[in-house]
């Protein structure tokens, strides 16, 4: 399986650039169908937000995984279903 | 330690929950990217400021109108008696600067909720997808304060006076001219970078402990004042759109007390694109200077 893209969030939102979710958002729209995503974040706000998000554009929270005062979570965009 | 200078305008997350149906309080989160925040979850009973399109001018670059703010007050249900409580997303920054709007037209009782969205996640307190609605209220138009504001010909008479501070409040990166505009905000863009010459840069976040709340007022006058801040001065703060300055412009009025502070929103954005105003950017060539 291939390595998942990776983001940290840890310094979003710190030099008014793109917001956390905005890089999320960016960072999943190059996904192919089937490739993942790994977002790490310490801030519950970015994981709501992520949890939300992908709930509401069909993506699959995979993996969620507390390591160290951090959150690892691992989204899947999932492949178009036949009709 | 002491207190802010303003303490009652700041509410905890405590003091939020227990108000969230206190019909004298109106709650409103102010988003630069609702679609981001709100749209995904916020406090129970806060209405959505869109800064975008609530805050500002829909054609001409300034802040909302007189009868805009009417408008949206109205729209609110907000009368000059509510208790306006602020917060948003990007760390509270287009919450301040809302509070900073709203003061210029004179709305009363306004107040930040420290540590914004951040605090209110991390303590895992109620959130929602329901659009609250409220009926419409009477707002009568209000006179406008000048003195919370500086526009570019104000900044440039300042330069060079001891009685004058200029706070740029962006990161270093941004005030050594190191960068000028992240690539997704394209329409911030400046013809140059750099700063406005004798400005100090401390960047707003140095005001803020980890999880968002403000530092103590002892930690925030040892901050401004080792760098020239002091409340002797008349200080204008900016950044790059008006925003980021709007939350230091909150700190030195409200937390520290200083008499005479202005948020100069024309910022970065006009600054650096304007025409034959002085700036600084260290290291750069001069023309027709001689390298060493």
């Amino acid at each position: 399986m291939m390595e998942p893209s990776h983001l940290d969030l840890a310094t979003a939102e710190e030099e008014c650039g793109d917001s956390a979710m905005g890089r999320v958002r960016r960072a999943y729209g190059n996904l192919a169908p089937g490739q993942r995503l790994e977002v790490v974040t310490g801030v519950a706000e970015h994981l709501f937000g992520i949890r939300a998000w992908s709930r509401r554009v069909g993506g699959e929270v995979v993996e969620e995984r507390r390591e160290g005062g951090r959150t690892r979570l691992v989204l899947r965009r999932p492949a178009p279903s036949a009709s | 330690m002491t207190e802010y200078a303003h303490p009652e305008v700041l509410v905890s997350t405590e003091w939020l929950t227990e108000h969230l149906e206190d019909p004298a309080v109106r709650i409103l989160e102010v988003d630069w990217d609702p679609a981001s925040a709100y749209g995904l979850g916020h406090l129970p009973s806060a209405a959505l400021v869109d800064w975008k399109r609530d805050i500002n001018d829909p054609v001409r670059r300034d802040i909302l109108s007189r009868d805009q703010f009417v408008s949206l007050m109205e729209r609110l249900g907000v009368t000059p008696d509510t208790t306006l409580v602020l917060y948003g997303d990007m760390r509270n920054w287009f919450a301040a600067f809302a509070f900073w709007t709203f003061r210029i037209y004179g709305h009363a009782d306004i107040r930040l909720l420290n540590g914004g969205r951040r605090k209110w996640f991390e303590e895992d307190r109620p959130v929602t997808e329901t659009v609250p609605e409220f009926a419409a209220a009477s707002y009568p138009a209000p006179e406008a304060t000048t003195g919370l504001r500086q526009f570019l010909p104000g900044v440039r008479d300042i330069l060079g006076r001891s009685d004058h501070g200029l706070v740029d409040v962006r990161s270093p990166a941004e005030f050594s001219g190191a960068i000028s505009t992240p690539p997704e905000y394209q329409n911030e863009g400046a013809q140059r970078s750099g700063h406005i010459p004798g400005a100090v840069n401390i960047p707003w976040a140095q005001a803020i402990q980890e999880d968002d709340t403000f530092k103590p007022v002892d930690q925030l006058r040892e901050l401004y004042q080792s760098k020239g801040v002091t409340p002797d001065k008349s200080i204008v703060t900016y950044c790059r759109i008006g925003e980021r300055s709007a939350h230091t412009w909150f700190v030195l009025t409200y937390l520290l007390g200083y008499p005479r502070v202005a948020n100069y929103d024309g910022s970065w954005s006009e600054w650096g694109n304007a025409v034959g105003v002085p700036m600084e950017k260290p290291g750069a060539e001069v023309p027709g200077s001689v390298p060493a």
